[in-house]
């Protein structure tokens, strides 16, 4: 190493050790009030100089916790990443994946020019082929054409392909990958307040007295988040921290207390958390009195969105039942833990937040278990007020901003509209201006039924979609049960399937065609994180090759449809669906690349088009010049008198939110459920019953299967996999036994493992007393590694009213493989 | 290979916190910085490949005496090439992504 070089070097790190003790310091100073920061050596700036390194904001690419970044780059590449000591999210602060999320872009094997299938493998095409073969082939079959995408579409993304399919094809077929990781969440919302998303944010875990993580496991999903519980028991606040889970992890390490419950009987926790609070007369009346209702289920084996109006007394009744032994023998949890959480709700002295993810979303009783955790708050009033809140977190980074406000699932319309509903197509349709009538009143296929119909084939009943584009996302390692969902396609012939990625994937295995596309500070983008903050960002760097954005590709597509005379990509003026227009009011053709970052900015043109719709639900963004200016703002977004824009912490809540009604003598009601399914300014609390789920284990497959993600890998490996060091971390997928399930089936540490459900099989190397560790009768796989993919043998069964299917159980077998060769 | 700088929540436990604390002291690596409250310290981590890198990663989140890794910041070796991925093209469907001629 040359002199130069170590002095770089080291500069380099009194330059990390320099951030790292600022940073340190502001996340001490931000929770102590103490603002005496130490005196830093003036030399390093914030964001550091380095020589020829130019910084730029953007959001971390990851999960839904919406860490910001500061990325610098030189030369046309990505060379250093911060945590943004400005940002309230992470306040300069990043886990183990943001720490390599500038690498995540120079993996090997990036795709960079569109690929066609021929009889003899891939052959390279241009763009201008690939747009054509595209557009030729909707207008052919237009009703049986979808889009799949994610929540790590961005907003104006995720929009774009919304009014491309349900303005301009009017067949409705599109959902997101958040359909199979938040749509319980989305209907436990609105069957409790009657509008998604939380109404606490992260401030939330800044000043509760008791976390309670649901089936949820920040410290390695949600790391930044966990970190602030960290930082405050490290400064000797009291925080107690309850894990009910299915198997420890390195959430329970820190736990005071491990509530270890069997699969799916979090209903019945839920439900005696409740019976305690009726029997010890500690439920908040004067909250449930002035802000509740009561609603049940009449059938709860076909459970509804909105159920049935109840009373305390039926409620009370129907409770009753769950008593702390009742509970016990459904749960495993031991009774005096049940009495526990119900004496804690109970208290008035402290604050109580809930944080749960996918442990409660993948659940056959999805939208139920959400409901209940709601009505557990909400009946013990521990709700609206800093530190007491339910709170789901998000595992994409926009599966708030954009599959959920966007409205990119296939019942939606923008800004929490519905398709359903004539009204909501005709404000659709006045801020399109499309013809009245254009848009169609029939929900299009969500997730599990729109890949059931593409694996079905086209002469048969319910083989009725024939042509699906895939954009930032992985169904082919993603969606349950592969063998009926996935990989029928490779023998059907008369199907199509388009997939745009940064990488070769499982998903692109099966494709037709593959379209190279821009990642993350490649281009420009905004997400919505889990605390409804709404961030923007510029690209910083050129993609590689020919990789293009994905809403271009949208938009080019569209374009090419309008020019074949398609009906739909034109307006009631007969004008291009996605026309934009520069300042002189000039129309610039941003169908064609060269334009696409030209004369305007087509991210901006998109998100002020889409910020009409976000009033009705009030969710209101403010203009995209705030979000360029901010750390991202939590909506609603409200204009003040003095012409600056102020965000809103506390939905619902009279202190925070500009939307709580006023009372008679005209000051904010301390509460007011604003959108109330009920239109009373109330929120439901919901009672329904422990019912044994769809598959349990049994004498042929005697164990139960929990799926899910690991530290180090985001979603199913296709960037993080990519990343040396983490790849290297954990390089593949195992199975989580426990020593004792272990060693009665004569399985030894590291040794093959045959897992085996009614669906298929898969060989796992075993992990006996790993990180996570399972109680007998139950075993962990995580499903980031496409090498391994253990959804060839999960379920397919949803929820009834979410359709989110159950990821986190379902009943397998499990034997030693002989590796022996004689 | 990246230098990076991280603040570690040390232990409750005083005892596996100083244990912890002594081998970054040793570890050549590491270089401790001033602590932060009484358990935050932040350090910096400076290795010569990625095998160290994710050795030290490694050490660092498993040692008892250490709660907590939090990332501040990263920065690469602006000559430092793409490595080959470890990712394989998984067998498991029956599509193929060789080239045509």
């Amino acid at each position: 190493m040359s002199l130069m070089q170590l002095d770089r070097r080291n500069f380099l790190k009194s330059v990390a050790m320099a951030t790292a003790t600022a940073a340190a310091h502001e996340t001490f100073a931000a929770t102590t009030n103490d603002v005496s920061l130490p005196q830093l050596d003036p030399k390093v700036t914030d964001p550091p100089a380095i020589d020829g390194v130019v910084w730029d904001k953007a959001p971390c690419r990851f999960c839904g916790t919406g860490c910001h970044v500061m990325v610098g780059v030189k030369n046309n590449r990505v060379v250093a990443v911060t945590g943004d000591r400005h940002a309230a999210v992470n306040k300069g602060l990043l886990c183990v994946k943001g720490y390599h999320v500038g690498s995540i872009l120079y993996g090997q094997g990036r795709l960079t020019q569109p690929l066609l299938k021929t009889d003899t493998g891939y052959k390279a095409i241009s763009w201008e082929e690939a747009i054509k073969v595209i557009a030729k082939r909707i207008i052919k079959r237009p009703k049986t054409f979808a889009i799949y995408g994610s929540g790590q579409w961005t907003i104006p993304e995720g929009y774009a392909c919304q009014k491309f399919i349900k303005g301009g094809l009017a067949n409705n077929h599109i959902d997101p990958n958040a359909r199979l990781c938040m749509a319980s969440a989305v209907t436990g919302f609105i069957g409790t307040y009657g509008v998604d998303e939380p109404a606490g944010c992260y401030d939330d875990l800044d000043a509760a007295n008791v976390i309670i993580t649901w089936g949820n496991n920040p410290a390695e999903m949600h790391p930044v988040l966990f970190s602030r519980f960290i930082d405050r028991r490290s400064r000797g606040e009291k925080v107690t921290l309850i894990d009910i889970g299915t198997r420890r992890t390195r959430t329970t390490e820190q736990a005071d207390h491990y509530l270890c419950f069997n699969p799916h009987s979090d209903l019945a926790i839920a439900n005696g958390i409740m019976q305690q609070l009726i029997e010890n007369d500690t439920f908040d009346k004067k909250f449930v009195e002035q802000h509740c209702n009561f609603r049940y289920q009449v059938d709860p084996k076909k459970p509804g969105l909105k159920g049935a109006p109840s009373t305390f007394e039926a409620f009370k009744k129907a409770v009753a039942e769950y008593t702390p032994e009742r509970v016990e023998e459904i749960s495993g949890v031991p009774a005096d833990k049940i009495r526990m959480l119900g004496k804690l709700f109970g208290r008035r002295d402290i604050r109580i937040t809930s944080l749960w993810c996918m442990g409660m979303n993948q659940h056959s009783a999805g939208t139920m278990i959400n409901n209940l955790v709601h009505s557990v708050h909400l009946l013990s009033g521990h709700f609206g007020r800093p530190g007491d809140a339910p709170t789901s977190l998000t595992g994409q980074p926009s599966a708030c901003g954009t599959a959920r406000e966007v409205g990119t699932l296939a019942h939606a319309l923008p800004g929490g509209r519905l398709v359903k509903l004539k009204a909501h197509r005709q404000h659709c349709e006045d801020i399109w201006n499309l013809p009245r009538g254009r848009m169609n009143p029939k929900p299009g296929y969500h997730t599990v039924k729109m890949w059931e119909a593409f694996c079905t084939p086209t002469d048969q009943p319910g083989g009725d979609i024939d042509t699906i584009w895939v954009q930032v996302t992985n169904p082919g390692q993603t969606l349950p049960n592969l063998h009926k969902l996935f990989d029928p396609k490779a023998n059907l012939k008369d199907k199509f399937l388009i997939v745009s990625d940064v990488y070769p994937t499982a998903t692109t295995q099966l494709a037709d065609l593959i379209l190279p596309a821009a990642l993350w500070v490649e281009k420009n983008g905004m997400f919505g994180n889990s605390e409804r903050r709404t961030q923007q960002w510029f690209r910083q760097v050129t993609p590689p090759g020919q990789a293009r954005d994905d809403c271009w590709q949208v938009i080019a597509v569209a374009r090419a449809m309008f020019d074949m005379g398609h009906e739909g990509m034109r307006d009631k003026d007969g004008k291009f669906i996605f026309e934009t227009k520069d300042d002189q009011g000039s129309e610039v053709p941003i169908w064609e690349w060269e334009n696409y970052y030209g004369k305007v900015n087509v991210d901006e043109a998109l998100f002020e088009e889409y910020r009409k719709f976000t009033r009705l639900k009030h969710k209101d963004l403010a203009p995209y010049s705030e979000y360029v200016k901010a750390h991202g703002l939590r909506w609603p977004v409200v204009q003040q008198p003095d012409g600056s824009w102020r965000e809103t912490g506390f939905r619902f809540s009279g202190f925070d939110d500009p939307y709580v009604g006023k009372d008679a003598s005209g000051k904010p009601k301390e509460f007011d459920f604003y959108h109330s399914t009920t239109k009373d300014g109330r929120a439901q609390i919901w009672h329904y019953p422990y019912l044994d789920p769809p598959e349990m284990p049994d004498a042929t497959y005697p164990f139960w299967l929990c799926t899910g993600r690991v530290l180090e890998h985001w979603h199913s490996g296709t960037m993080t996999r990519r990343v040396p060091q983490l790849a290297r971390a954990v390089p593949r997928a195992y199975v989580e036994i426990n020593p004792d399930d272990a060693k009665a089936a004569g399985i030894a540490q590291g040794s093959p493992v045959k897992i085996e459900s009614r669906r298929g099989s898969i060989v796992l190397p075993a992990r006996i007393n790993g990180r996570g560790q399972p109680p007998r009768g139950s075993i962990f796989v995580p499903f980031f590694d496409e090498t391994k993919l253990i959804n060839n043998v999960t379920l397919d069964v949803t929820c009834p009213i979410s359709k989110e299917p159950d990821y986190k159980k379902c009943a397998v077998s499990i034997m030693p493989v002989s590796t022996s060769k004689g | 290979m990246p230098i990076s700088g991280l603040i570690l929540t040390l232990s409750s436990n005083s005892e596996a916190a100083q244990t912890a604390l002594d081998k970054c002291h040793a570890d050549p690596q590491v270089q401790v910085g001033e602590f932060v409250g009484p358990r935050r310290c932040p350090i910096t981590l400076d290795t010569n490949n990625p095998e160290e890198d994710k050795v030290s990663w490694q050490r660092l989140q498993d040692d008892p005496g250490i709660d907590f890794v939090d990332v501040v910041c990263v920065y690469f070796d602006e000559d430092e090439k793409a490595e080959d991925s470890t990712v394989q093209v998984p067998a498991s469907h029956s599509g193929t992504m060789a080239l045509a001629d």
